[in-house]
């Protein structure tokens, strides 16, 4: 299987590369969670609430964070 | 001499116009367009010279997706489960807003992107002290043309590494866009 493409710019030279990521790169790429493109159509509100987690803590309603 | 006021008929010299280089507020440093990829690296964009940084990320993607942020040492892409990110984001008209967190596996998320040109998904980012031994902070305000959807995310690495550079990951299959790297001047 081909991997993908991974971009890489060096801000100092000013030079931009270009290549197919290692397997290194893309065992990374994998263990972050990235997906290969999912067929079909989701909503973007789905994809940001199935990568996140609603257990953030949500303060009080009307409550300010204190200063002490 | 932060500012000078040029006045009518007054000949501009190179003091003048050297007052208003060395004090620019934001100075750029570098950028790049990157095509179909699902990571883009920047390296090298963090110094001493600066403190804070301001990324602006423009993209879209061959799926519609989630694009997050690592930080890279030495042309290496730190994959510690180190990236702690907390947001609210919001899903108009009428609809109310979320307060979520992510995995510290996929980095810091940064927004939400389609997979339309002509729609893309922006990124505001301000970084503090990623080049710095301390823990650094980032702050993201996003937003999808395509979906309309939109938020805030505020992030900590529990890190005290020095990076010299950040890599932006695609949450789904490829990326398309520009991204430009400015630092905050330093009196």
């Amino acid at each position: 299987m081909t991997r993908p493409n991974i971009t890489t710019h060096d801000a100092l030279t000013g030079t931009t590369e270009v290549r197919e990521m290692t397997e290194e790169e893309y065992t990374a790429l994998l263990e972050s969670g990235w997906t290969e493109e999912t067929p079909g159509e989701r909503s973007a509100s789905d994809i940001v609430e199935e990568e996140g987690s609603q257990n953030a803590p949500i303060p009080d309603s009307g409550s300010a964070p204190s200063d002490n | 001499m932060a500012v000078y006021t040029i006045t009518q008929g007054e000949k501009i010299t190179a003091s003048i116009l050297n007052t208003y280089a060395m004090n620019a507020g934001l100075v750029y440093i570098t950028q790049t367009a990157y095509s179909a990829s699902s990571a883009v690296n920047i390296d090298g964009c963090f110094t001493s010279t600066y403190d804070n940084y301001l990324i602006v990320n423009s993209c879209y993607g061959s799926a519609n997706s989630n694009v997050r942020l690592k930080y890279r040492i030495g042309g290496v892409t730190n994959s510690d489960n180190v990236y702690y990110t907390g947001g609210i984001f919001f899903n108009p008209p009428g609809s109310s807003g979320y307060v979520y967190d992510w995995p510290v596996t996929t980095g810091h998320f940064l927004g939400n992107y389609g997979n339309s040109a002509s729609e893309p998904g922006t990124q505001t980012i301000t970084l503090w002290n990623p080049q710095k031994a301390v823990k650094n902070n980032l702050y993201s305000q996003w937003e999808s043309a395509q979906s309309g959807l939109g938020g805030f995310n505020n992030a900590v690495i529990a890190s005290t590494a020095q990076f010299d550079g950040f890599a932006l990951i695609a949450g789904s299959g490829t990326i398309t866009g520009t991204v430009r790297v400015y630092g905050y001047r330093q009196a």
